[in-house]
């Protein structure tokens, strides 16, 4: 004997009422029934992929060749029971290229290549090369977009030559080259570089904001005793709209990194007071900074404040760095090295009319009404100042007070 | 009647000839007004004609020769 | 015989429930359509109309005891008039089902698992919402308190993870376009939380009306309280720009929520809006079978 609850919808109300039934084999039947009904509707595995049947790709290089698209895929080659307890020189990936009008059509054409079907979800890196990337990225990362599959994670670079040749390259230190590629940017701060570290979801966010254009991390492949062994983390990549414009190399490079609070953890090298041609280095533990258009006339002044803690790890000259008169010719010495890099890659970008720091778009946030008189067009660039003012401090100095140098030239003096 | 209805909706939805697109478009330009129609404006005339009946009912109980 | 009866929370944790799904599965995406960046303020708007709507919708309840949307149209306008009216409401709870089911199953199909056919989806889904109105309105009540208690936290933590990609200055300027397009998104959030209307079916089951008018402001406070984190979300992880113009843009921003191991948490999402929509349509479908029963 079992209570239970029958909806009963009866005129004007819903009434519940309680009846009392017997073991009903009628209600189980229809219950036998309804299972059997629902199991049609677990369609939980009905996109299963088996990892043997399908093929990861961990990188994606994107040339033009011919007015079409050439893609590169990189996908992980799946153990077999041979090369288990072979040498280990083979590579575990495999390349593949081919061309075609779209993005996705040339992945179509890949997969007549390729015995099992390309999966995009752990796309670690997309790289676009030279030549493409001078022609516009935009039309290249929309399938990338819209792919339910790709990750808006995955990390965008340019190389100078072809992406094809940059996948294919064989590196002494880690056997997938898109995996290293996207290390080397990835954990960048951990090897006290700066690197801009675009992803595609930033990428279209900078594109489809009107007023800053984006800069992408240049790698190369590095020749080392004639052989490319590495990839070399190279400078910036400067973009007008989507198209490619120019490099920037060294530490003039690191200016957008600034402007965006990017710089944490990286060395700043600055000259000693009072001593030409030696060297001290500072390490950032600690980088922030702030950007505030100012609107004076015609002119655009960008305030830029930037404020930095660090540690001095390293000198060449035998002065005590950490006395009070020499502390501020140090930090005088950073600032200057920022303001530097700072005015530097803009002067370049200036004069490929790139708007990399994104003053257009500060402008608009503060003076919409100005920014509707000077869009268009990046003349405005011309008209822009900058205001830096770095507030930096000189923390902690490693394990030691004072370098066992500066005490030899104690002794000898 | 639970399950002709759901019948009912399930094909209504199916031969919806509408896609994400058109769903989207749907939302964006007609179903707003029609929804702020239907269960704002609606509901909000039906609470004025409910009120002006009570206070109507109020001043003929206070003076039933009016 | 026994009378149905749920706590004036319980029935109010339904509409929470079911107009926060379809709202952030597919209302958000318009509102920024129309509003852009300053669709917040459209939402700040919104709060009026939606106070003014749940406060109707408590005090026809109270001031028509007993008696659902159906019954006191008829009581108000008169017999024929009445049933028309309830005609109207009715083509909108069909449509309302109608369009959060497909819009569901439109969701999964475009970003979950694009080769399973649409069917599946909106069947699965009626076939469960069948039997929990053939359960009763308590059961459904329940369920959806469970639902929402999962829901919520779900909610908090998406906002929460998806922080540090956020940069509010992407607000600035504010008006940049004066009122014109703020206007335009505040009607999708007016008629989305006017669905709330749909309460007044199960109102009459509630056992204690005392206190509904305020009970149910709260609740539409609530709802505007649960739309701030999308809505600016959206904007500050995306821009303006870019966040107009993406399908399910509070999809997107749970799927690329990357922290060290932490990722690919669309899995949270695709429960969140699965098991809203079940609370929704459920509902609608319950309101449906009631009024046309009443109705005729």
């Amino acid at each position: 004997m079992k209570l239970r609850t029958i909806t009963k919808i009866g005129n004007g109300k819903i009434e519940h009422i309680i009846i009392l039934t017997g073991v009903m084999t009628n209600m189980r039947i229809t219950k036998c029934c309804l299972i059997m009904f629902f199991l049609f509707l677990l369609s939980g595995c009905w996109d299963k992929k088996e990892l043997n049947e399908v093929a990861v790709v961990m990188g994606v290089g994107i040339d033009k060749v011919d007015k079409e698209y050439k893609i590169t895929a990189q996908v992980i080659k799946p153990p077999t029971g041979e090369q288990a307890g072979g040498g280990g020189s083979e590579l575990p990936t495999w390349s593949v290229s081919a061309t075609g009008r779209t993005v996705l059509g040339a992945i179509r054409n890949l997969n007549e290549l390729s015995p099992r079907r390309l999966y995009f979800a752990h796309l670690q890196v997309i790289i676009f090369g030279d030549e493409l990337a001078r022609e516009g990225i935009a039309p290249a990362i929309a399938w990338f977009e819209r792919d339910r599959d790709s990750r808006a994670g995955a990390l965008l670079v340019v190389t100078k030559g072809t992406a094809e040749d940059l996948l294919n390259q064989k590196i002494e230190l880690g056997n997938v080259s898109s995996k290293s590629m996207s290390e080397l940017i990835e954990r960048s701060t951990i090897r006290q570089i700066s690197a801009m570290e675009i992803k595609l979801r930033d990428l279209m966010t900078i594109l489809s904001t009107p007023g800053i254009e984006p800069v992408l991390d240049v790698i190369n492949p590095k020749e080392i005793r004639g052989k490319v062994e590495t990839f070399e983390l190279d400078g910036v990549a400067i973009f007008n709209k989507d198209k490619l414009k120019g490099y920037v190399y060294g530490s003039d490079a690191t200016g957008t990194e600034i402007i965006n609070s990017k710089l944490n953890f990286s060395i700043i090298e600055g000259k000693c007071p009072k001593q030409e041609e030696e060297y001290f280095a500072f390490q950032i533990t600690d980088f922030l900074s702030k950007v505030k258009p100012e609107l004076k006339g015609e002119r655009i002044t960008l305030k830029v404040n930037v404020t930095l803690e660090g540690n001095l790890l390293d000198q060449t000259c035998p002065l005590d760095l950490l006395k009070t008169e020499y502390l501020h010719a140090v930090e005088k010495e950073i600032a200057m090295n920022i303001k530097n890099s700072v005015e530097n890659e803009f002067q370049v970008a200036k004069n490929l009319g790139s708007d990399i720091y994104g003053v257009g778009r500060e402008v608009r946030r503060f003076y919409p009404e100005y920014w509707k008189e000077i869009r268009g067009s990046s003349d405005y660039l011309n008209r822009v100042d900058f205001d830096i003012k770095v507030k930096s401090n000189l923390r902690r100095s490693g394990l030691i007070i004072d370098p066992t140098e500066v005490k030899v030239k104690e002794e000898t003096d | 009647m639970v399950v002709p209805m759901g019948a009912l909706i399930a094909i209504v939805s199916i031969l919806n000839s509408e896609d994400l697109i058109g769903i989207f478009r749907f939302l964006k330009n007609y179903y707003p007004l029609y929804v702020t129609f239907v269960c704002l404006i609606l509901p909000l005339v039906l609470l004025m004609i409910s009120q002006i009946k009570k206070t109507r009912e109020k001043v003929k109980g206070r003076n039933p020769n009016v | 015989m026994e009378k149905i009866s749920i706590t004036k929370i319980q029935a109010l944790m339904l509409g929470i429930t079911s107009i926060t799904v379809t709202g952030h599965l597919l209302f958000i995406p318009v509102i920024i359509v129309h509003a852009g960046r300053d669709s917040w303020i459209s939402l700040l708007l919104a709060t009026i109309p939606a106070m003014l709507i749940g406060f109707t919708v408590a005090l026809l309840s109270q001031r028509y005891q007993g008696y659902s949307m159906v019954e006191y149209s008829q009581i108000i306008l008169g017999k024929w008039f009445g049933k028309l009216v309830v005609f109207i409401f009715l083509f909108y709870f069909f449509h309302e089902a109608t369009i959060s089911i497909r819009g569901l199953g439109e969701f999964y199909t475009s970003a979950v698992t694009p080769r399973t056919p649409i069917m599946v989806f909106l069947i699965a889904m009626l076939v469960l919402a069948g039997y929990a109105v053939r359960c009763g309105l308590e059961v459904i009540a329940r369920t959806n308190q469970v639902i929402l208690v999962t829901l919520i936290p779900i909610g908090i933590l998406a906002s929460a993870l998806t922080h540090k990609d956020k940069d509010y200055r992407n607000f600035l300027p504010i008006l940049e376009d004066s009122f014109g397009p703020v206007w335009d998104g505040t009607l999708p959030i007016i008629s989305l939380y006017s669905s709330i209307f749909v309460l007044s079916m199960i109102f009459p089951f509630v056992n204690d009306t005392k206190q509904l008018k305020r009970y149910s402001i709260i609740t539409m406070i609530i709802l505007i309280m649960m739309f701030v984190g999308p809505v600016t979300g959206v904007v500050a992880i995306y821009g303006a720009e870019r966040a107009q113009g993406l399908y399910f843009p509070t999809f997107l921003t749970l799927r690329d929520i990357e922290i060290g191991a932490l990722q690919r948490l669309d899995i949270l999402g695709i429960l969140l809006w699965s098991l809203g929509s079940f609370s929704k349509v459920t509902l609608f479908l319950y309101a449906i079978v009631l009024a046309i029963a009443q109705l005729f």
